[in-house]
């Protein structure tokens, strides 16, 4: 028997979390609601996703890549040319509009790399928020350019020293604030992750990139992909562009994990390939953990990978066999960020690099009669000063 | 087997005649180590504890203090597990006579085993279950195996709609937790207290104990005293304080029993019959 069923995909997801914490996800899942049926609050949603963020993104056929590979068409979509480099403002928009709406004048966001960070201090900008972003102490220390980023865009960034001092602590202390701060402060969650509404309603602010492609592919196609890939840490991309599609059974669902140095090492972020299910953050979803279920620190060369668990709807997916997931290495998820920016002139974000690493291994043994979309989640200028250290070029 | 149910009650009906409030000494297990827990324990027995609340450690602790995590994360680098942790539980069990209460999160139970975790309990002949991330939405399963060996699950109440909290207390048995963060009006605080532990009275016959952890010991001190519709009070912050600076500045293997116990004994003193 499965309780709490409005709050799970399957088995998956649900409400972990303090009574205090709960009072704040009634409010939070009842003004959703209200909104998402909310013929004024859509439109206004599609107008800044229209004229702010620029949508829609491009359906591109990768010709070059194509060829060079010499089997599947691939098509990828354009998310890196999103406000802010990536889809994550496509949620961020979504979820200020709503803290807007229920009144709230503050925003507060937790941030690994500080992507999600940037994302969600600039629509606190646009919206005149007071924004609060908790980031790992040792983030704060490796990710300067996007502390001065979020600072430059009005928000405050809260160093968090407890716990291991990354991610999952800055997730620790934004939902003690948020219970301390509730009457002003919506927490604005970055990827389809945490306890009910947070996985459903990022879902629904990311399902337009897999709306968009699939009525572009109609139009340039006349038909449905054969595979739909996207890169997995969290899983908002992915599961943004899945959705749309998962009635298409026809069309296979592929998601693309962190697998760092290696499965058979200690460094990955294979939550699927080397996880069991656990509880974190909330929500019940494959995770890493110890036998204790203390969740143990996941590696990858793409900081928005490294996250320890998946959304739950992605661990339904996998169960009821709808998707697939599969891995790529640091090294080749490097290699396709190589390849991508020379043969077509497009720097992918090392986490969409995973995605495209997988597309690369499966387009030749694909007949060229087969299509294959590829999700290009975010751009890579955040990631060339990184893969210039790696390759031996000190100083840019 | 001694009805355990019976232990929570038998000291609930012993405050009632005393007229006094009881004491819930909280301490998160595997600090300094897990040998040292039947120490603690008796020092804080000595100190005149009424009920004693054992945590799981846990790195991600964020129904607790900052202490917590603090002390969880020692007891983990020291190689804290849970199936010790039971072994070390049965021990207790047979040194103290205390009811002993079980506060570990839902985590940690999943992922050792909600059966093998209902089975340590009941091999420690634990007297109650306190698990702060397992909301009434989730804590069907549990409760329903807790229910086979007789043990309740703690219910843990906010300020909230009267009929949520009501759904709360009768998913749960043995007594209610009660929390709620003082705001800056300290004396403004006891009163409302008051008014919501008055409120759960009248929906409940299962005793009302303050579950925030109260740093300041004047501030507890003054709460004991006054909030007189409560009938008990936990303490956790200040022991586990006392316990971190005393391990941390001492060599290791001394613990601090005489310092709990005086701790324990400044609460436990001025537990003044109710007016």
């Amino acid at each position: 028997m499965i309780t709490n069923e409005k709050a799970k995909f399957g088995e998956f997801g649900g409400q972990y979390v303090p009574e205090a914490v709960m009072q704040a996800l009634i409010e939070l899942e009842k003004e959703f609601n209200k909104a998402r049926n909310d013929q004024q609050f859509i439109e206004e949603y599609r107008y800044y996703l229209h004229d702010y963020d620029g949508r829609p993104t491009p359906l591109y056929y990768a010709e070059n890549l194509t060829k060079q590979l010499g089997g599947a068409k691939i098509y990828l979509k354009r998310e890196d040319l999103n406000h802010t480099g990536a889809h994550k403002i496509n949620n961020t928009l979504g979820q200020a509009l709503l803290a807007k709406r229920m009144g709230k004048k503050r925003i507060i966001a937790e941030t690994g790399a500080g992507q999600h960070g940037v994302a969600t201090a600039t629509v606190a900008a646009l919206f005149g928020m007071e924004c609060e972003i908790f980031m790992g102490a040792e983030d704060v220390q490796r990710q300067r350019l996007n502390v001065f980023r979020m600072e430059l865009l009005g928000a405050k960034v809260r160093s968090v020293t407890s716990g291991s001092s990354t991610l999952k602590d800055a997730v620790n202390e934004a939902i003690k604030d948020w219970v301390e701060h509730i009457d002003n402060t919506f927490y604005l969650i970055g990827s389809a992750v945490g306890p009910h509404p947070y996985p459903l309603m990022v879902r629904e602010f990311q399902k337009i990139i897999g709306e968009e492609a699939r009525e572009q592919i109609l139009q340039k196609e006349g038909r449905l992909p054969d595979y739909v890939l996207a890169c997995v840490g969290g899983g908002s991309n992915a599961i943004g562009i899945f959705y749309p599609f998962v009635k298409d059974t026809q069309v296979q669902l592929i998601g693309v994990e962190a697998a760092g140095k290696g499965l058979d090492t200690n460094l990955h972020a294979a939550t699927f390939n080397r996880g069991t299910v656990g509880i974190i953050h909330g929500m019940k979803t494959y995770l890493l953990q110890s036998p204790d279920g203390e969740i143990t620190e996941p590696y990858s060369v793409a900081a928005g990978l490294d996250y320890p668990g998946v959304g739950p709807e992605h661990s339904y997916l996998k169960d009821i066999g709808r998707a697939k997931y599969e891995s790529a290495t640091d090294e080749e998820a490097l290699a396709a960020f190589e390849l991508l920016s020379r043969v077509e002139g497009i720097i992918p974000a090392l986490e969409s690099s995973h995605a495209l690493a997988y597309a690369v291994k499966l387009a030749p043994k694909l007949g060229k009669d087969k299509i294959i979309v590829v999700n290009l989640s975010g751009r890579g200028d955040k990631d060339v000063q990184q893969v210039a250290k790696m390759k031996g070029i000190e100083e840019i | 087997m001694e009805n355990k149910n019976t232990r929570l009650q038998k000291t609930f009906e012993e405050m009632q005649r005393e007229d006094r409030k009881a004491l819930i000494a909280y301490i998160t297990a595997g600090y300094p180590d897990l040998q040292s827990l039947s120490d603690i324990v008796q020092a804080l027995e000595k100190g005149g504890a009424d009920m004693v609340q054992v945590g799981i450690p846990f790195l991600d602790p964020v129904g607790d203090a900052p202490i917590v995590q603090v002390l969880s994360k020692r007891a983990v680098e020291n190689g804290f597990t849970v199936e010790k942790f039971f072994q070390a539980l049965k021990e207790l069990r047979m040194s103290t006579t205390l009811p002993l209460l079980l506060r570990a999160y839902y985590t940690t139970i999943f992922g050792y085993g909600e059966d093998r975790f209902v089975e340590g309990c009941k091999e420690a002949s634990i007297d109650g279950v306190v698990v702060p991330d397992l909301p009434l939405e989730e804590n069907g399963a549990l409760k329903s195996k807790l229910d086979t060996i007789d043990v309740p699950l703690i219910p843990i109440v906010v300020p909230a709609p009267m009929e949520r909290i009501k759904a709360i207390v009768e998913s749960g048995g043995g007594f209610v937790y009660l929390m709620m963060a003082p705001g800056e009006n300290q004396r403004a605080f006891v009163d409302q207290l008051n008014d919501f532990a008055n409120q759960i009275k009248q929906i409940t016959k299962l005793p009302v104990c303050l579950g925030i952890e109260l740093r300041e010991l004047a501030f507890a001190k003054q709460l004991i005293n006054n909030a007189d519709s409560v009938d008990g009070i936990l303490i956790g912050d200040v022991l586990m304080g006392t316990l971190q600076k005393a391990c941390d500045n001492k060599n290791p293997g001394q613990l601090p029993t005489e310092e709990l116990t005086q701790v324990v004994e400044y609460f436990s003193t001025s537990m003044v019959p109710r007016r």
